[in-house]
């Protein structure tokens, strides 16, 4: 869902960046008080694991494949702040050292994505977990990417509505809601299956190895 | 007379990991300044384990680590001004080099642990080392650009500049070209530096060191030439899986 | 253009959100012509590697907004144009930042970001290498055209050593770096 430079109005990636720096600095601070003097090499590794999860390839339909996310994964294993932390360097990272853009959406995607999509993932697994596991994860990463998706879509599609000239013509991203919410949503449905199964797949594996005690296999 | 206070004391040392594995078990060692220790061991023994406790950064679940007489535990390991001291008394090269690389060049890499010094002698001992081990047309470059040997190399150069007292070097010979293996060994031949080294290579013990000490596979010390009186047999390098036969 | 690498780096920052404030294409022309003259030699290929990551994006919309302005029978040059060109310009900004301004330099006053950075761009080299081993390793063992199940057991694969090499390189990179004594700074 990588958004260029020039498609989300001031309007909206100001505010969110002004929601976002609080978070942010909470993740960090957190992360930061969990590790101590670990932080810097830590958060690292981790950022560098989430940069290559995110690229890692989805089987789909057809032969075709498409690229997760990972954030589902990162939220289950190291928990929702790590992933968002985590997500909103790889961002960056994307952003300012790969020169794919996306400053200005950042603060969006970040929310969308790297918040909205861990948290979804890792309250939704621990709500249903105690139904069945596998269940668990599987639900919890399929709705967590759909959810971010429609954040999208609604941030997108709101951008006529929000930032418009005299007459009405759009000066950012262009389409509404009828066309954002159909074209975002019907793609990320098999996209969200796709990596919920990936994950399932790796958590499956984390699991038997404990070698991370959220994902060990004494729990139920 | 009394025995000189050994410079690296393990006693009765343990570690476990916190999913129940053993790393090591029961193992006692005192390392006297000077010697030269080639610590042998298959894959998964503890080799590793023992030179990171002997580094300061595993404190061990049993038992008691002690550098030049003062114990080593988790007080002393907060203790930013001891710190200080012991990490520019004891350096260890790890098994993979990327892990230590975190420099945004090769000349802020080799300098990093010299920024006590004056700016002169740091830049003197910077260019110093990086012509020894070949680096000199890479000191602008960022380290994680370098080949595998090359990292290696900046590895050594960063620990032999600081000089040390104690070099533990885990598996060095790894990555290293035939040319820099043959510098190491004539260095640490040459040298009165205390050091120990893990190693896979048999081939190189004799020139890596006059004392040899097997880890077995229960983790703990089944060989010390020290107490032996004598290299080890080739029955005990087979049961040790050092050797076939 | 300013010779300090920081400064660079603001202006980039802030000419980025400046850009989205300027609402009359033509204003944006003038912007992407200034930018351009200003970028020195190797105009081309700044504009080519600008261009390239925007490209299918800035068609699709076009040809949206074209049939849009068909089927409501409204004007579009005027959105047509300044989506295009602001896009454009974003995209020739980022391209600049990184064709001329030095992070490591930029970053100079933050010596702990640059620790981060250097980290990260060097792990990230080890994940590809690992991911990309297990691409050519199941290449390499693939006869007959994997099903759907064994690509997903592939890719699971690759997930799971990466989140593994990711567990054990935080703890590698943690206690090398508390062992030349870079963690009690």
């Amino acid at each position: 869902m990588h958004i260029p430079d020039g498609l989300i109005s001031p309007q909206t990636y100001l505010p969110a960046l002004v929601v976002a720096v609080p978070l942010w600095w909470w993740a960090a601070r957190g992360f930061a008080r969990q590790v101590g003097d670990e932080a810097l090499p830590r958060l690292a590794v981790f950022t560098a694991l989430a940069f290559v999860l995110s690229s890692l390839m989805l089987p789909l339909p057809g032969g075709t494949s498409g690229h997760a996310v990972g954030v589902g994964l990162l939220a289950l294993v190291f928990g929702p702040w790590v992933a968002f932390l985590t997500y909103t360097l790889v961002l960056m990272l994307q952003a300012l050292v790969m020169g794919a853009g996306g400053i200005t959406a950042l603060p969006v995607n970040a929310l969308a994505v790297g918040f909205i999509g861990a948290w979804t993932a890792y309250l939704l697994f621990h709500f249903l977990r105690p139904v069945h596991a596998h269940f668990a994860v599987l639900a919890a990463v399929f709705v967590s990417i759909l959810f971010s998706a429609l954040l999208v879509a609604l941030v997108l599609g709101l951008q006529p509505l929000i930032a418009q000239g005299p007459d009405g013509s759009p000066r950012f991203f262009p389409f509404g809601w009828s066309v954002t919410l159909p074209a975002i949503l019907l793609p990320h449905l098999f996209i969200g299956a796709a990596e919920a199964a990936l994950t399932l797949l790796v958590w499956r594996h984390a699991r038997r190895r404990c070698w991370i005690p959220s994902a060990c296999g004494r729990e139920a | 007379m009394t025995e000189p206070v050994p410079l690296l004391e393990l006693e009765q040392v343990a570690v476990a990991y916190p999913n129940g594995r053993t790393a090591l078990e029961g193992v006692d060692l005192a390392i006297h300044p000077g010697e030269r220790v080639v610590l042998l061991g298959t894959n998964g023994c503890g080799k590793s384990t023992l030179l990171r406790i002997l580094d300061g950064l595993i404190p061990p679940t049993r038992g008691a680590f002690r550098f030049a007489g003062r114990r080593v535990d988790q007080h002393t390991l907060q203790d930013r001004g001891w710190q200080r001291d012991f990490r520019q008394r004891v350096v260890l090269m790890f098994q993979h080099p990327e892990s230590m690389l975190f420099n945004p060049t090769v000349r802020d890499e080799i300098g990093f642990g010299l920024r006590h010094l004056p700016e002169s002698e740091r830049a003197a001992r910077i260019l110093h080392w990086a012509d020894v081990l070949r680096l000199q047309d890479f000191l602008d470059a960022p380290p994680f650009e370098l080949s595998g040997g090359e990292k290696q190399r900046l590895c050594l150069a960063c620990l032999l500049a600081v000089e040390p007292e104690v070099l533990l070097l885990d598996e060095p010979t790894a990555n290293l070209d035939p040319r820099t293996v043959g510098w190491l060994l004539e260095w640490l031949r040459e040298r009165s530096i205390t050091s120990v080294v893990a190693t896979h290579q048999m081939a190189l013990v004799p020139q890596l060191g006059e004392r040899i000490v097997i880890l077995s596979n229960d983790h703990g010390i089944v060989f010390d030439s020290r107490s032996a009186g004598g290299p080890p047999d080739h029955d005990l390098l087979v049961a040790n899986g050092l050797a076939y036969g | 253009m300013p010779s300090s690498h920081p400064l660079r780096f603001a202006f980039y920052l802030a000419a980025v959100i400046t850009v989205t404030l300027i609402h009359d294409p033509r204003m944006l022309l003038l912007v992407l012509a200034g930018l351009l003259l200003l970028s020195g030699t190797g105009r081309p290929a700044l504009l080519l590697r600008a261009g390239r990551p925007v490209l299918w994006i800035l068609l699709l919309l076009s040809s949206g907004i074209l049939v849009m302005g068909w089927l409501t029978g409204q004007p579009v040059l005027h959105a047509l144009l300044l989506i295009n060109l602001r896009v454009l310009v974003l995209a020739l900004l980022t391209a600049w930042m990184l064709r001329d301004v030095d992070l490591d330099l930029a970053l100079a006053r933050l010596p702990r970001v640059r620790r981060w950075l250097v980290i990260v761009r060097g792990q990230i080299q080890l994940f590809r290498r690992l991911a990309q081993d297990y691409r050519c390793a199941q290449k390499s063992r693939t006869v007959v055209a994997p099903t759907m199940h064994q690509r997903y057991l592939g890719s699971a694969a690759i997930g799971l050593a990466a989140l593994d090499k990711g567990v054990h390189n935080a703890e590698m990179v943690t206690q090398a770096m508390r062992s030349r004594g870079a963690l009690h700074d």
